[in-house]
């Protein structure tokens, strides 16, 4: 793992730190709130700050790694497309998961929260992939 | 998607859904200091079955699309280690994320979550590896 890779990790996860904030902690709170079940004691609150940074961090890092070791990427356009597809396919898993073992995601929570999750995934792709193009002679 | 990713997402699916029976159903299923203090979470019926069969499918796929187009992997040894590696980072990321923001977990269900993820990523990419890789012309 080289510099290179830890520097697109980090802002690959700031990216995905504050749009988290905005998507999740603002725009879409109440709607995510209306559209799943509720649960009393489910939600965290306060929520724990440090590991939902260190959690942007793994998913940034992970994005980086792929796309550096293996896939070869370094634009933005590039990152954006695999970012939001491997977002996808994680997100999909997941809550999958949720909506089998839990009592807390609707399948219109697994679906708004896929899209959403695209998003993210994209924005964060776009920002690592261009952070490990940045000023790369061919 | 070429039919050999067909067939290693579909050996991995099933692999990783057996899998998490035999862990998550059975070894971790009475280790109650894993879970925190929400109550009712849970879901005790099976009615969403197919969503975690279909979420096995898809986290298989995720495997078999990134050995296959971008990592070159095609041995049950590289898919063992970057399973592993990728099963670790992914289930990090949402394990933190479900630490930090609901009372679904304990810090120790945190830790033997990522851990046990990591395993059956492992056991999920060697499948899909030995699979991706099997009677390819050398």
């Amino acid at each position: 793992m080289n510099n290179r890779v830890l520097l697109a990790a980090l802002a690959g996860g700031v990216a995905m730190f504050l749009l988290g904030w905005l998507v999740y902690g603002v725009l879409l709170m109440d709607v995510m709130r209306s559209i799943n079940p509720q649960v009393e004691g489910f939600e965290k609150n306060p929520p724990e700050i440090w590991a939902i940074a260190l959690s942007n961090l793994a998913w940034a890092l992970l994005f980086a790694l792929i796309f550096d070791r293996w896939a070869g990427i370094t634009t933005f356009m590039a990152g954006l497309m695999a970012g939001a597809w491997m977002s996808a396919l994680i997100a999909l898993s997941f809550d999958l998961y949720m909506v089998a073992g839990t009592n807390v995601m609707s399948i219109n929570g697994l679906l708004l929260d896929v899209v959403v999750s695209v998003v993210m995934g994209a924005v964060n792709g776009g920002v690592i992939g261009w952070v490990l193009g940045y000023n790369r002679t061919s | 998607m070429n039919n050999r990713v067909i067939w290693a997402t579909l050996a991995g699916g099933v692999a990783s859904y057996l899998l998490g029976w035999l862990i998550y159903g059975i070894i971790l299923h009475d280790m109650s200091n894993m879970y925190g203090s929400a109550t009712g979470v849970q879901r005790t019926d099976m009615s969403a079955m197919w969503a975690l069969i279909l979420g096995n499918f898809v986290l298989a796929y995720f495997l078999a699309h990134v050995f296959s187009r971008w990592a070159g992997v095609n041995t049950l040894q590289g898919g063992l280690q970057t399973g592993a590696l990728l099963g670790f980072l992914i289930w990090l990321g949402v394990d933190l994320i479900m630490f930090g923001t609901t009372n679904i977990y304990s810090t120790t269900g945190l830790v033997v979550d990522v851990v046990t993820s990591a395993i059956m990523g492992a056991v999920t990419g060697a499948v899909v590896g030995w699979v991706l890789g099997y009677k390819r012309a050398g």
